[in-house]
């Protein structure tokens, strides 16, 4: 086995390793009585736990609906963000207009609007869908339009001395270009996503991860309640390595 | 020695940036003709507007006053005009051959012709056997000489180049200006070649025009009679050589003493 390898292997190793300690202490813990168990539980049961309510208390509904609301809010709010942000990339006409309202309204934490989208569109997946959007589609925007304004000069240049057209130039030469402050935008999304739509769920919804620690909550079951934060840490570490090997695949050009 | 109409023929063009209060003047009264055919070098000072021109006359920079004359073939083949830069300017996302293609595609170039195009010139270039690789994936001096095989692709009547091998090492250099001479032979455009390097400015050009330190025309002309094909290198024991490289030295020594004294360069 060559050394690099070795070392890779090493370092999977100790990324696997080391929250399994963790929760080998937390174990010693609550077993030895230095914990309180009644709001530690031990890890081992809350696996127990976990596996029980997917066998039987049909969680995986419950996740599918979250990620489903997620995906939604993605399609419905992202692609507006990105249009707005190679807007404001590229025009500084759209800069002057849109700079003031994305200053004004950015910096509102999204789920404090979701009362008024309640009202709007009334209790039920809408209100949850958007909440996502808006919060997706700023972070669209502000990616794309930092990614734009990344490209370097001599893209353009090069664009206008070949005489590119100018659908073409943004097609194949600005998109490309700002693929990779896109798809950061796109991580941080999906990652925003999962954190709105718990919050979203816990008052707006019934159904989802945030629902069932919302009710866990209500109904004092506090293992349960880990069980869930468990399932969130695994989606949220799943669709980040997916989105990372997609990335990979996609911006293979950038040699990284 | 027949009159042949200019190929491209710039008149008192001028630029001039404002930036606020600021105002910053890249040259003035620049005039010059280039001859169908012509390889001509222009030198000059640091700081003296070369690059602007350049950019000016590729119609990235608008000029602030004078005229910019392109007199084109009728019913050549090719682009209107090319341009390599400093920098390789490759997409990086796209493959050395999708390069090519990306650009031919924008260009008059029959589309039939394209494929044959592409291989011959990577063959001439000894790039072939990496057509399918991505500019990360190359050295330096080989993404450039894509980037001049991208520029004589689209067969232009004017070729304009910034400084192309400046960021390239000695050896690389001289690979890239024998290729860009064989290139150069075989189609025959009229190229402006800007440069600092004196030594490839004579090496390279028919003629080398001396741009002023401070705003102002030409100061001076200077012809490179040493015929065609040359050899870059054999060239530096011809006397001749030697003796212009000597003058144009001097003349950049003291337009460069002259913008000092204006204090026109930091």
């Amino acid at each position: 086995m060559t050394g690099a390898r070795l070392d890779l292997l090493r370092k999977a190793a100790v990324f696997v390793a080391s929250p399994l300690v963790l929760l080998g202490i937390w174990e010693l813990c609550g077993r030895m009585g230095w914990v309180d168990i009644r709001f530690f539980p031990l890890p081992t049961r809350i696996l127990g736990y976990l596996i029980w309510l997917f066998r039987e208390d049909n969680l995986i509904v419950d996740i599918l609906s979250s990620m489903r609301r997620i995906g939604l809010g993605l399609a419905v709010g992202f692609l507006p963000g990105v249009v707005l942000g190679l807007a404001m990339g590229l025009s500084s006409w759209a800069r002057l207009i849109l700079g003031p309202l994305v200053a004004l309204t950015y910096p509102i934490p999204k789920i404090a609007i979701l009362p008024l989208l309640l009202i709007i569109f009334g209790l039920g997946e809408t209100s949850n869908v958007m909440v996502v959007a808006i919060g997706v589609f700023f972070l669209a925007l502000i990616n794309t339009y930092s990614g734009v304004s990344q490209i370097p000069q001599i893209h353009f240049d090069v664009a206008h001395v070949y005489r590119v057209r100018p659908w073409r130039r943004l097609t194949h030469i600005v998109l490309p270009a700002a693929f990779p402050g896109i798809f950061t935008g796109l991580k941080l999304a999906v990652g925003y996503g999962l954190i709105l739509i718990v919050a979203a769920e816990m008052v707006a919804a019934g159904s989802g991860i945030g629902y069932r620690i919302w009710t866990s909550w209500e109904t004092y079951v506090i293992i349960e309640l880990y069980a869930c934060l468990a399932v969130i840490s695994g989606i949220g570490v799943l669709l980040s390595v997916g989105l990372e090997a997609l990335e990979r695949v996609l911006a293979h050009w950038k040699g990284a | 020695m027949i009159e042949v109409p200019s190929r491209v023929s710039v008149r008192d063009l001028a630029k001039v940036f404002q930036d606020g209060e600021a105002r910053v003047e890249a040259f003035a009264q620049i005039t010059l003709e280039a001859r169908p055919g012509e390889f001509l070098c222009l030198v000059g000072p640091s700081g003296c507007g070369k690059t602007t021109l350049l950019r000016c006359l590729a119609g990235i920079e608008t000029p602030s006053a004078g005229a910019i004359e392109h007199r084109l073939e009728p019913g050549a083949p090719g682009a209107e005009q090319a341009m390599v830069f400093q920098q390789h300017g490759l997409f990086p996302w796209l493959t050395v051959e999708a390069n090519l293609h990306f650009v031919l595609r924008e260009s008059p170039v029959p589309r039939q012709e394209h494929d044959a195009i592409v291989q011959r010139l990577l063959e001439r270039v000894g790039l072939a056997r990496f057509r399918r690789f991505y500019p990360y994936q190359l050295s330096g001096g080989m993404n450039q000489r894509v980037a001049l095989v991208r520029a004589f692709c689209v067969q232009p009547q004017v070729l304009l180049m910034d400084e192309p091998f400046v960021f390239l090492d000695y050896q690389n250099r001289i690979v890239l200006q024998d290729l860009l001479l064989e290139l150069w032979q075989e189609q025959r455009q009229t190229i402006l070649f800007v440069t600092h390097n004196i030594n490839e400015a004579i090496a390279l050009g028919d003629r080398v025009l001396v741009m002023p330190g401070t705003a102002g025309p030409f100061a001076r002309e200077i012809s490179c009679p040493f015929g065609r094909p040359r050899d870059v290198v054999q060239l530096r024991t011809n006397p001749d050589y030697q003796r212009i490289v000597v003058e144009v030295t001097q003349l950049l020594r003291q337009e460069q003493e002259h913008s000092l004294r204006e204090g026109r360069i930091g």
